[in-house]
């Protein structure tokens, strides 16, 4: 044990096969279309609700002129009354300066007798909750939503730009370290996720956009290309981060494994506060149903780690050693570092355990 | 809990938003020291959801560290301690790690309340989404006032308006747009309504309100007159909804608070107890300033005699709240700090990364300068929120651009852990501009929460842990100010060293330099300014020790961003002299 103790990274996670469970929830209560044990595919809608509309306040005292606790007399309307644009809600005398009409189509929120306010509530509309994930339905929330499972592949990526999309996986760089190309995205990437190696450019994403991909994938992007990637279509997940960083190997090698697969992938990233990691998901086929391995590994000589900044940013290799004492780095600082293994060029090389996470 | 005196170690625990830190202080030959400290990534966030699994992390490292036992076989922290020497006899818990409380402000245009209120809020974890206020009674205004509190759906709306007998009609319409705004929510999500208006309209302000929505009665208006102001019972309530709301939100935060002593606290109020006390000690009539640029908040304690003001950016930190402090400090603000040109969308890609990557640390030098930039930026931030208020509290250096203070503390990782003192004391000079003549210190070891904790249980722990080094001394420093032509002679200034020796230098407007003076040597500063030079009313001889930089003398001129060249490349040479010059 070294005088750093045990140390648990973060961790990010590459799985060729694993148990995959998804929540699918409204927001607010609905209606639940599918069963347990029903297949789903990712377009399917699993759920539905109807989100509320906005509130109109109607201050039937003040248009009435009458004090505020008496207007309730005037009402023609009670609480959940249905009414629509210009129903009368209340009137006083025979005049049309005596009469208080709904401003919108809806129903009669509440009536607000100290004040002499109606809330009318305005119609809601539609919203539909798809399956996002190809499954099984494996459990059912009454009115909030489902859980689907599948077996296949999971991995975590580091930053996403959009929201959720699903396609046919393609891979259009050779190596985790070719920079996409504009060229190699043609006329059959219609639909699918496309994904690179290291980054690209804007030149690659406008003929994303015009051969309408569902998806793009990469290690990373440069950050002036931000505002156009946020402005994009569809959504874009990098594995890396930003910058100039390929793609790491485990990763470029499964996605590529998984040519021609339906995929599912989610940009949404919230990194707290209720974390949440882009991810893509493949769907496949397997006889045995293996759980994802536990979290909380602490660093130890031979854990595969991956490197989260600095010239190695992406790189993945295992620990080799765990110094005693802490390091001295570039910046001068001293702090407890491991030895990772990088292989090729790279070797071995002292990482501050901060700039690790767990990679699996 | 134990008596003051039987306690012979103390543990402390902050849970923040992305490290964890466990501290032991213990009595160590008659007097308390700081023993030891670890840190482990917070476990707030899934997969762990749970932060005591992070507490224990940190606490196994700490019995690491220390060589003494500190958990049950288990997973519970021992206490008291045993004959054996495990376990501590007093744990106490601080966190950051909570949300911050979403606040709606509401008030009289024209009046000086919301301002109360607005400064009130700044002074805990909250962050204010939106301001409403009384423009008139029409029905429009009205109807939009209450919608945005529904657009909003804030946890809490907090009321002002009115001295204590004077408006009541604008006020009463107020609390019932409010009212109305509140009740369109959700009976679940609606806020709580904190009320801290005009004294005389309680009663019927509960009559409004209702039994449907929790209303809170601040015990005294926060504007009580026109020329007074009495922001406390305000800070105290809102202080106690976060802790009964968002920090006990906390997962697994239960489970910690059964090991502390003392009720879980924040990490802010705990840091100004501590300025608050180190305003209390030395010359009464000069102040303390504690800065703290947590990974999630901001945190600037003010004190003056005893009297605190806090101030708290939770949306703006080393970690998060990057792109925000981008938008509102602006991109060319932060790249003023810089020796090198970065391009503005690198800048934002970095914030970006680091927040994704909360727990990273500088890989090479030109990350941590960016690093250090964007704190400047950061703390200059939420000086200009915090200065009128300081304005208040202190007893001299009025009409200055900051009071006079006899201690400023750094605090923070991108601080306390800079890798050099010299980067840390520029850090804090550039960002604060503090003016006088001023003893710079850090908390390397992060003991300000763990000694504002324990203050209330223990405060003889904390005297002497502080007395006893737990703070860092970079060295007293020297700022003389006034009119001067760059390289005219200030200030003269001569060092006697205690032992013999003695050091002359003429001080030239627009240097920066360092002095020799080592940790712990003691001295005689004879300071003789030239005319229409302020070096802030201290004796023109005064007792020094050195510090682990030396004697600082910083005669760039105030304000320091007057004295930055324009031209972008003599700018960023200026910068990097400023750095050689403090060895940094």
């Amino acid at each position: 044990m070294s005088e750093a103790g045990v140390y648990y990274p973060p961790e990010t996670r590459v799985l060729p096969l694993t148990m995959i469970r998804r929540e699918r929830m409204l927001p607010m209560p609905g209606k639940v279309l599918v069963e347990p044990g029903d297949r789903v595919q990712p377009a399917q809608p699993v759920a539905q609700t109807e989100v509320s509309g906005e509130v109109s306040v109607v201050n039937v005292a003040q248009l009435l002129r009458v004090e505020p606790a008496r207007a309730y007399k005037y009402l023609k309307v009670r609480e959940g009354t249905d009414v629509t644009m210009n129903t009368i809600i209340a009137s006083k005398g025979l005049t049309s300066a005596g009469r208080v009409k709904s401003p919108a189509n809806g129903f009669v929120y509440r009536i607000d007798k100290s004040t002499g306010r109606v809330l009318i509530k305005v119609v809601s509309r539609p919203l539909e909750l798809v399956a996002y994930l190809a499954g099984t339905v494996s459990s059912v929330v009454a009115g909030r939503g489902v859980v689907i499972e599948t077996t296949g592949a999971l991995i975590q990526a580091a930053l996403g730009i959009g929201g959720e999309s699903y396609g046919v996986l393609q891979v259009v760089s050779k190596r985790a370290t070719d920079p996409m190309k504009a060229r190699t995205i043609d006329v059959t990437m219609h639909g699918a996720i496309v994904v690179g190696g290291a980054w690209f450019d804007e030149a690659v994403l406008q003929q994303a956009i015009q051969m309408q991909v569902r998806g793009l994938i990469a290690g990373s992007l440069d950050g002036s290309m931000l505002e156009a990637a946020r402005n994009a279509p569809f959504p874009i997940l990098l594995t890396e981060g930003l910058g100039h960083i390929a793609m790491a190997a485990p990763i470029f090698k499964l996605l590529k494994s998984n040519v021609g697969r339906e995929v599912s992938i989610s940009a949404l990233t919230r990194s707290r506060w209720g974390l949440q990691r882009p991810e893509i998901l493949i769907p496949l086929p397997s006889d045995s149903r293996p759980e994802p391995p536990a979290f909380g590994i602490p660093l130890a000589v031979g854990v595969r780690v991956r490197v989260l900044r600095g010239p190695r940013q992406g790189k993945v290799g295992q620990v080799t050693a765990l110094p005693e004492l802490p390091q001295q780095i570039e910046t001068g600082a001293k702090v407890h570092c491991a030895e990772i293994d990088l292989g090729g060029d790279d070797g071995r090389t002292l990482v501050p355990f901060a700039n690790l996470e767990i990679f699996r | 809990m134990a008596e003051s005196t039987e306690v012979a170690s103390i543990l402390a625990i902050d849970i923040g938003s992305v490290n964890t830190q466990a501290v032991l202080i213990a009595l160590v030959e008659g007097t308390y020291r700081f023993v030891a400290r670890a840190q482990s990534p917070t476990t707030q966030e899934e997969p762990w959801a749970d932060v005591a699994i992070g507490v224990r992390h940190a606490v196994e490292q700490l019995q690491h560290v220390s060589g003494r036992p500190l958990l049950t076989d288990d997973g519970n922290v021992i206490s008291p301690e045993h004959d054996d020497g495990s376990g501590a006899d007093l744990c106490v818990v601080t966190s950051s790690a909570a949300q911050p409380l979403r606040l709606v402000l509401a008030g009289l245009v024209g009046e000086l309340s919301l301002e109360s209120v607005r400064r009130a809020a700044a002074g805990t974890y909250s962050s204010v989404e939106d301001v409403i206020s009384l423009l008139g009674t029409g029905r429009k205004s009205d109807e939009m006032r209450a919608k945005s509190i529904l657009a909003v759906q804030p946890d809490v709306v907090c009321i002002a308006g009115g001295t204590d007998g004077g408006s009541r009609v604008p006020v009463l319409n107020l609390v019932e747009s409010v009212a109305l705004g509140a009740s369109l929510i959700e009976p679940t999500a609606r806020p709580t309504i904190v009320y801290a208006g005009n004294s005389a309209l309680r009663a019927r302000v509960k009559e409004i309100i209702g039994n449907d929505i929790s209303l809170v009665a601040v015990e005294g208006n926060v504007r009580p007159a026109l020329g007074a102001e009495d922001l406390g019972p305000l800070q105290a309530e809102l202080d106690a909804l976060h802790a009964n709301t968002k920090l006990s939100e906390i997962n697994g935060l239960s489970t910690c608070a059964a090991w502390s002593n003392a009720p879980v606290v924040s990490t802010a109020r705990s840091f100004g107890n501590i300025v608050r006390y180190l305003s209390m000690i030395g010359d009464p009539r000069a102040g303390a300033l504690g800065v703290d640029v947590g990974a999630s908040n901001t945190t600037v304690g003010a004190a003056f005699n005893g009297k605190l003001q806090m101030t708290v950016r939770s949306d703006m930190g080393s970690a998060f709240g990057g792109l925000r402090l981008l938008s509102e400090a602006k991109v060319a603000n932060v790249m003023r700090w810089l020796p090198f040109q970065i391009h503005p969308a690198d800048l934002e890609a970095f914030v970006i990364d680091k927040e994704l990557r909360p727990l990273t640390i500088p890989a090479d030098g030109r990350e941590l300068l960016i690093e250090q930039a964007l704190a400047r930026e950061a703390i200059r931030t939420i000086v200009r929120l915090a200065r009128p208020s300081w304005r208040r509290l202190a007893s001299r250096g009025q009409g200055q651009a900051v009071p006079l203070f006899e201690r400023i503390i750094g605090a923070g990782a991108v601080i306390a852990k800079a890798t050099r003192p010299g980067q840390a004391a520029l850090l804090l000079l550039d960002a604060l501009e503090p003016i006088g003549v001023f003893e710079l210190l850090l908390d390397v070891y992060g003991l300000m929460p763990a000694l504002g904790a324990a203050a209330v249980a223990h405060p003889l722990s904390v005297v002497q842990t502080i007395e006893n080094k737990g703070l860092m001394s970079l060295g007293t420093v020297v700022v003389p100010t006034g009119a001067a032509r760059p390289g005219e002679v200030i200030l003269s200034l001569r060092i006697t060293y205690e032992g013999g020796g003695d050091l002359e230098v003429e001080v030239a407007a627009g240097t920066l330099e360092v002095l020799p003076l080592p940790l712990g040597q003691k001295a005689t500063l004879r300071l003789q300014p030239r005319k229409g030079i302020d070096i802030g009313h201290v004796r023109k001889s005064i007792p020094v020790e050195g510090g682990a930089l030396g004697l600082i003398v910083d005669a760039r001129g105030r304000p320091l961003t007057r004295h930055l060249p324009a031209d972008p490349e003599m700018r960023r040479d200026q910068i990097q002299q400023w750095l050689w010059d403090m060895g940094a």
